[in-house]
């Protein structure tokens, strides 16, 4: 009939069984919920480190989660091992990649969130500029 | 597809949200973060866009950005440090 059940049938469309059409919904908007909340704490959050550990979350379970209940709404046996592939990957490397970020960051001298104890990088980078060195050089001019 | 409406409606805000850190972000770090997040949203609308157009291809879309996201990841690590570990 009208466009307005086009849109409706489009909304509920279902190809698939009923259960299946649920639970990959819920899983795509658990994974979306992720990365919302990394995006806000992109925004939000006090300093480099502490945001990247939100974004390593999202974009590890987050993608994990939404690929698997777009996989769960078009099913087939041929995309299954790529899903999983996918997923092993994704989970592997994320949080790889976010430290590796986040320790280069600390090699150069982001500030540290005061608040924060427990600094074991401190030791293995003693120059971090954030920090006085304890024996500045001499000033060569004067 | 509600959920699928849903979950487009935040990747977007992460997109969004991650493009401000771009902008605004003190230093090259937050930078290189935020670039990150974008690009892992990215990744999550190329899924969603997979089930709108119903194509099989996506999947291996994913697996090959999922590779060049972590290797994105580790050079941009390197470039802060101008190469050194």
């Amino acid at each position: 009939m009208g466009p307005v059940l086009d849109v409706t049938s489009w909304l509920l469309l279902t190809d698939v069984p009923v259960w299946m059409s649920i639970t990959g919904q819920v899983l795509m908007v658990l994974g979306a919920v992720l990365f919302a909340v990394s995006a806000l704490g992109m925004v939000r959050l006090p300093d480099l480190y502490t945001k990247s550990s939100g974004v390593a979350t999202s974009s590890g379970l987050g993608i994990s989660l939404v690929i698997t209940g777009v996989f769960l709404l078009v099913p087939s046996w041929d995309t299954l091992p790529k899903l999983i592939a996918a997923v092993a990957l994704q989970l592997i490397t994320a949080a790889v990649g976010e430290m590796a970020i986040a320790r280069a960051a600390y090699l150069v001298g982001t500030p540290v969130y005061s608040p924060t104890k427990d600094n074991a990088l401190a030791e293995e980078s003693p120059l971090h500029p954030a920090q006085p060195p304890d024996d500045p050089e001499p000033d060569e001019l004067s | 597809m509600i959920g699928a409406l849903i979950a487009l409606l935040f990747l977007l805000l992460a997109a969004a949200a991650a493009t401000y850190r771009m902008f605004r972000g003190p230093d090259d770090a937050h930078r290189a973060i935020g670039s990150d997040l974008m690009f892992f949203s990215v990744v999550g609308l190329i899924g969603l866009i997979g089930l709108f157009t119903a194509s099989p291809v996506v999947f291996d879309l994913i697996i090959i950005a999922t590779v060049v996201g972590f290797l994105a990841s580790i050079s941009l690590a390197r470039a802060l440090t101008n190469g050194r570990r």
